[in-house]
């Protein structure tokens, strides 16, 4: 089933610790048409990211060895990996810090128990957002 | 006649009277008066009043000493208790100036009470002794807006104080401020409230880790429901496979309610055990046999070494779920093709049963075996390895420490497996023959 948008063609990179949560994201995502590469931890996340190909993030926060924010932080900071927009899923019981999300320019926080119609909704705004935006500045330069 | 010499008498005697009065004692008096025939009625009545006034002269005497006294010893009395207060208390005059300090606030102001005195003759600055400017600055407004409102109040400050001897601590107090007297002296109480505060703060963390756990079966069951009912899959088998992660989830879910509740239950005191003789070798062989299928399935070799009639006063139950949740932890994180061996002996030193589950796993990282029995505490290394509730493991050390008063722990190495033991109090001989 291809999805009708512009970014069908678009790779997502799926992060979570939890098996269950990274096959019910990736089954609805594939659904759509989406490209996506899974990731166990914060350090595979990273490691996948930085071989290329991904247009979106998508992580869950509490992951062993790099939570999703300092992954956030680490993927606006690389020049190379500055464009890849990057949404957090989070069941974190209290609020993460404000400076500490703007400071890893996380795009959206979706919180956990979250909808996967909803989640598709927001990845696909984002991927049309983002990429409209990329194809103004391309034009510009 | 009769009369002037009459009237001299009653004059010579009064005059004597009063003479007398002045020198001597009543009983003397009485007898100086006794002579004077006729003028002994009047006499004794000037005697009865000098009596009087000298009874209650004496009377008066004797309860002022008794109030001063009383008063000494009330003083006294108070001096200590504001002297033995843990909690830090001044008292400040109208200008907000320390004019009384116990001892305790003048160690948190970081003087020595053996060598230093705050009085009225030397007063200190609010600022000088609680060494949080921000915090002095408030108690004297409050302090001073009490003492203008006339009534006695009361006005609360919560503050912190750095903790001295350089451990990077904080202490936090409240400031309980009230009139003092009509002479605008305010009384200030600082109770020290660091413990509450840390309590709240551990409160407040378990809250929000088990939120996460709960939350994160719950996004899994949600979604599997919602794409379910969007219809979504597109065969059997797709279905089944969702519909099975929202199956196993949910009894994680009520896995972990059941854990958090027990806990709980244990931690308050409420849980009521149903104790009995309990033979240790026989539930471990029981909780073994019904484990042996899970260890044929990840191919582990599951061993007992139990000894029969090592019994126990406890709760058969409870202390079968810690001998679960301990071989259970072994075979979900040993390796295909390791060996988990468990065995019940007798510890004679110290008279009690001990439970070893031992693995030939990947053993456990220094750093994390403090803390593997607290709370949601995961081994990072392991995380993926298995899916658990994160309380078996605290649950276990409430039921044998708790609720058995007895003891349980870890010994392992990195790389050479792991022995889980715990140790029960042995049933007392003649509960044994029981």
């Amino acid at each position: 089933m291809k999805n009708d948008q512009d970014n069908s063609n678009s790779t997502i990179l799926v992060a979570d610790d939890e098996e269950y949560i990274v096959r019910v994201v990736a089954f609805k995502l594939r659904g759509a048409g989406y490209e996506v590469i899974e990731a166990v931890d914060g350090e595979d996340a990273w490691s996948k990211i930085r071989e290329g190909g991904i247009d979106l993030v998508l992580t869950d926060h509490q992951m062993p060895f790099m939570t999703g924010l300092e992954l956030a932080g680490r993927v606006a900071d690389d020049p190379k990996t500055a464009h890849i927009p990057v949404l957090m899923l989070t069941a974190r019981g209290f609020r993460l810090d404000a400076e500490e999300i703007v400071a890893s320019r996380i795009v959206e926080l979706i919180a956990k128990p979250f909808s996967p119609r909803v989640l598709l909704e927001r990845v696909r705004a984002t991927l049309a957002q983002w990429n409209g935006e990329h194809g103004m500045r391309e034009e510009a330069a | 006649m009769f009369n002037s010499s009459w009237i001299l008498i009653a004059l010579v005697a009064c005059g004597l009277g009063m003479m007398l009065a002045s020198l001597h004692h009543r009983r003397r008096l009485r007898m100086a008066c006794a002579d004077p025939g006729s003028a002994r009625r009047m006499g004794s009545a000037v005697s009865d009043l000098h009596d009087r006034f000298q009874l209650e002269q004496d009377s008066r005497t004797e309860e002022q000493v008794l109030a001063r006294r009383i008063a000494e010893e009330r003083a006294t009395r108070f001096e200590r208790m504001f002297t033995s207060f843990d909690d830090p208390i001044l008292v400040l005059d109208r200008h907000g100036e320390v004019v009384e300090a116990n001892p305790a606030a003048l160690v948190i102001a970081g003087l020595d009470p053996e060598h230093c005195a705050v009085d009225s003759v030397h007063p200190q600055p609010l600022s000088s002794m609680i060494p949080n400017q921000v915090a002095a600055t408030e108690i004297h407004t409050l302090s001073r807006n009490v003492m203008e409102s006339g009534a006695e109040e009361l006005r609360r400050s919560m503050f912190e104080l750095s903790s001295d001897g350089g451990v990077p601590s904080t202490r936090a107090f409240e400031a309980v401020i009230r009139a003092l007297d009509g002479n605008g002296r305010t009384l200030v109480v600082l109770h020290e409230t660091t413990r509450e505060r840390e309590m709240a703060r551990l409160k407040s963390e378990f809250v929000a880790k088990a939120s996460h756990e709960l939350r994160t079966p719950l996004s899994s069951i949600r979604a599997s429901l919602e794409m379910l009912s969007d219809g979504e899959f597109q065969n059997l088998e797709q279905r089944a496979e969702f519909l099975g992660i929202a199956m196993e989830e949910t009894d994680r879910l009520a896995k972990l309610v059941n854990d958090m509740l027990d806990i709980s239950c244990i931690e308050a005191g409420v849980a009521r055990p149903r104790m009995s003789c309990v033979d240790l070798g026989e539930i471990a062989n029981e909780v073994v046999g019904g484990l042996r299928a899970a260890a044929e399935r990840k191919s582990v070799d599951l061993r007992i070494h139990a000894e029969s009639g090592l019994v126990v006063d406890g709760d058969p139950e409870m202390l079968a779920a810690v001998i679960g949740n301990l071989v259970g932890n072994g075979l979900k994180y040993v390796p295909e093709g390791e060996r988990v061996t468990v065995t019940v002996d007798a510890e004679d030193l110290t008279r009690s049963v001990v439970v070893t589950v031992t693995d030939t796993g990947l053993g456990i990282p220094p750093d994390d075996i403090d803390r593997l029995f607290e709370k949601f505490y995961r081994i990072k290394r392991y995380e993926r390895t298995a899916r658990g509730t994160g309380l078996g493991l605290n649950l276990c050390r409430n039921i044998v420490e708790q609720v058995h008063q007895g003891r349980i722990g870890v010994d392992s190495k990195l790389g050479e497996g792991a022995r889980f033991w715990f140790s029960v109090p042995a049933s007392h001989p003649a509960s044994m023959a029981a």
